[in-house]
């Protein structure tokens, strides 16, 4: 898989830029696009996995050592868990959602 | 494995904690109005900017707040102030929803928009007379009288009132 993700760099969620919520056992995520937060027109959510990725992605761990640690806590081969962290990672980047940690 | 994007009915708390934090960020929160209570100015599935608090409110501006403890998540309009409490109260209902405490105001509604309309009615300086017949009683009786004027005469009203 061709990806432009570097698997040595710390990402984060982008804190100003967006409102993450566990609601009812549902991880949502609301962009602040141009100032605003829209619930009509763009939320997402993210399932179990997507939440653990989430969870990990604290400002110390690479991508590298989020795979590892998704790898010992989730049932499934690594190379499969890694290409869900890139997926989803290239997905919020392309949104804005998350960001390199500086 | 990709994010979904979601459609998604929540709750009053729900609603609540999710406008808290986005005006936390200093961010409006877009959002589906439900219910007749501020017809005709907002009407059911009018989509609301709900923004956060920049100045002093003042009678007439229609704000979105919680009750206490009943975790419920109303827009209505500010008829009167009282000390740093408001008397609140919809449009198109009688009675006023109670005296509120400025803490549990979250913010204030800045747009209104009716499909591809953006609404301005309501939100302008007519808001203080708005608040003022409302809290008469007296806001039914006019609506009935200015839905007789010809509907040319009420958007050129409009158009110089916003001009």
């Amino acid at each position: 898989m061709e990806t432009t993700i570097d698997l040595k760099t710390v990402y984060v969620p982008a804190e100003d830029d967006v409102v993450a919520r566990e609601l009812h056992g549902e991880f949502i995520i609301i962009p602040i696009t141009s100032g605003v937060g829209d619930v009509e027109d763009e939320i997402f959510s993210l399932n179990e996995t997507g939440k653990a990725i989430w969870e990990r992605m604290d400002g110390k761990r690479n991508l590298d050592e989020v795979v590892k640690s998704l790898t010992s806590d989730f049932e499934g081969p690594e190379e499969e868990i890694r290409k869900d962290v890139i997926g989803i990672i290239e997905e919020l980047l392309r949104r804005k959602i998350i960001i390199e940690a500086r | 494995m990709k994010p979904d994007k979601v459609e998604k009915a929540f709750s009053n708390a729900e609603l609540n904690e999710l406008i808290r934090a986005t005006l936390s960020k200093r961010a409006s929160f877009r959002m589906k109005a439900t219910g007749f209570s501020m017809s005709p100015f907002i009407q059911n599935e009018d989509i609301l900017t709900i923004s956060p608090l920049t100045h002093s409110l003042s009678s007439g501006e229609v704000v979105a707040f919680d009750i206490p403890k009943r975790n419920k998540l109303i827009v209505h309009r500010i008829v009167e102030i009282r000390n740093s409490s408001f008397v609140i109260k919809g449009d198109n209902v009688e009675s006023i929803d109670g005296v509120i405490p400025g803490e549990c105001i979250l913010g204030i509604i800045t747009k209104v928009e009716r499909g591809d309309r953006r609404i301005y009615f309501g939100l302008g300086l007519e808001r203080v007379i708005i608040a003022f017949l409302s809290k008469k009683g007296a806001l039914p009786f006019v609506y009935f009288f200015w839905r007789l004027v010809p509907n040319h005469i009420r958007k050129f009203i409009k158009c110089k009132i916003h001009s």
